[in-house]
């Protein structure tokens, strides 16, 4: 796929502009919300300029929706890839799901029955949206909730199908893992050696919090050790994939995200040099 | 059921208040290990209404303290279940509810809390409109004096003029705290301008006549045009020396970014 391995990355949030441009942080690169930025001037594109001009970026969506029966959303595509052209990311990436149909947008990654009509449709999709990028795209596994009785298999083969129909790669989520198979009751390394290492180009790993009955990817608490545990399992496997730390709310002092990025390096490249 | 029917009753359960809508979607999902499908469902259910009742009152903390948080989740409700979002970034979305408390009772007779809630919406598109080259003074030093009075401006997109419900500028200023509407504030009224400079967010009051000024320099009347309305309105003896200073302070405000003869 041509996707290089760019070491560790994380998530660039406005509430950390200072600390990364005032200082000199030992990051390998940084991964933007891409409609956050989508936006037609001021502040936002100013610091990511800035930021931009000292580290390497990567594009991560939530409003694609390739898994929505719409038709691709042109006009966002359109400031998709004006962004991209802007900034030059290492690679843009969104989700397996879809945000609404018939226009409305519900603000939320929603679920999908992994059945073969629901491939053949998103396959078609990715290729449609990989054409108008004119480069591949990284789908990640999304966190849910519920699944269905209609489902003719599980997650981790449909993305392996998704790879192979349509030459796009995975950003594996870590956390995502976990909670889904909290919540449905799989085993979460079994889905790991399910994937195939080839096609797994990013990670991400972030906290989530547990309701004891299901849990829920918030990405407001540090990562667990379960999900250490797993991310560690993750890069001996995936040893080519860069992983990523996410935080989107309750955020601690940079001081403190940077010691959880830490933290994932050293796990991430023991694990690499064990593997 | 095919795929698009099954996204299409997803949609629907997830929109829907209709008690008989969400069980008949039930039915095509697994039982969950630990919880009810009811309460697995809840996620997606409650994380919409939740997840955009978040948004707008980030967008207006002011709005929600004038109206106490009982009434600011009432408007919130119902622009929600009226005006599902048709956008895919939430800032646009949440843009929309000045229009909605406008168009829909009882909101549309609250000016005040209407023009608070457009003071914020001002600011939000002020931050992020496009970015666009201003002027300073000295491009008026390049243009031959004879042909100032035939100049017409143009504005930087962030530059916003509104007519808004007096003393709308210090219920911002105090966060809306100690509040009361009276039929002062509901009468007068009071112009301000929002702008961004160096990529903050900027806003002042301005008298009647500067509004007027503003107004007609927006629509892209001739300089000498907008001297001659505002002699007219304001009887001033010194108009070319009150115009100057206008001038002047739109320019050293970054307002303008092109002159055009």
């Amino acid at each position: 796929m041509g996707f290089p391995y760019i070491g560790c990355g994380l998530g660039l949030r406005p509430t950390y502009y200072s600390d990364i441009l005032n200082n000199s942080v030992d990051v390998d690169w940084f991964e933007i919300i891409s409609e956050n930025y989508m936006v037609p001037g001021g502040n936002p594109l100013a610091m990511l300029e800035r930021v931009r001009e000292k580290y390497p970026l990567v594009m991560h969506g939530v409003s694609l929706s390739i898994a929505s029966t719409d038709p691709v959303n042109l006009d966002y595509l359109e400031e998709l890839k004006s962004l991209a052209n802007r900034i030059e990311p290492m690679w843009i990436s969104d989700h397996l799901a879809w945000t609404g149909i018939e226009g409305v947008n519900l603000h939320d990654l929603l679920p999908i029955p992994y059945t073969q009509e629901a491939l053949h449709h998103i396959a078609e999709k990715i290729r449609i949206v990989q054409d108008y990028l004119e480069r591949p795209i990284l789908i990640e596994n999304p966190s849910t909730y519920i699944s269905f009785k209609e489902s003719e298999m599980d997650e981790a083969d449909f993305l392996n199908e998704i790879c192979e129909q349509e030459n796009c790669s995975l950003l594996l989520d870590i956390n995502n893992i976990y909670v889904s198979a909290f919540n449905h009751n799989f085993d979460a390394v079994t889905y790991l050696n399910k994937i195939q290492p080839a096609n797994v180009v990013q990670m991400h790993i972030a906290g989530h919090t547990n309701y004891g009955t299901h849990i829920i990817d918030t990405h407001d608490q540090s990562v667990c050790d379960d999900v250490w545990a797993l991310m560690e399992i993750a890069s001996k496997r995936f040893p080519n994939a860069s992983p990523m730390l996410e935080r989107d709310d309750n955020f601690p002092p940079f001081i403190e995200i940077k010691s959880e990025f830490d933290k994932m390096r050293k796990t991430h490249l023991s694990a690499r040099d064990r593997k | 059921m095919s795929y698009a029917d099954f996204l299409s009753k997803m949609q629907q359960a997830i929109l829907s208040d209709d008690e008989k809508i969400k069980p008949i979607f039930l039915q095509s999902i697994n039982e969950p290990p630990l919880h009810s499908k009811n309460d697995a469902f809840g996620v997606y259910y409650n994380g919409y209404r939740r997840r955009l009742a978040e948004f707008l009152s980030n967008d207006y903390p002011v709005l929600r303290n004038i109206l106490g948080d009982e009434s600011f989740g009432h408007v919130v409700e119902n622009y929600i279940n009226i005006c599902p979002s048709k956008n895919y970034n939430a800032r646009w979305y949440s843009s929309g509810l000045v229009d909605f408390m406008r168009n829909h009772a009882p909101w549309r007779e609250e000016r005040v809390a209407i023009d608070v809630a457009q003071f914020e919406k001002c600011l939000a598109d002020s931050f992020d409109a496009k970015d666009v080259e201003c002027l300073n003074i000295s491009a008026l030093q390049q243009i031959d004096p004879h042909q100032w009075p035939e100049l017409r401006f143009r504005f930087h997109p962030s530059v916003f003029l509104h007519k808004l419900a007096a003393e709308t500028t210090t219920i911002y200023e105090t966060h809306g705290e100690n509040f009361l509407e009276n039929t002062t504030i509901i009468t007068n009224s009071e112009g301000v301008i929002f702008w961004r400079k160096n990529n903050k967010c900027l806003y002042r009051k301005v008298n009647d006549i500067e509004y007027l000024s503003l107004m007609e320099a927006f629509s892209e009347m001739k300089f000498k045009d907008i001297c001659s309305m505002v002699s007219y309105q304001q009887n001033c003896n010194d108009i070319e020396g009150f115009m100057s200073s206008l001038l002047v302070q739109w320019f050293n405000d970054s307002l303008i970014t092109e002159v055009v003869i």
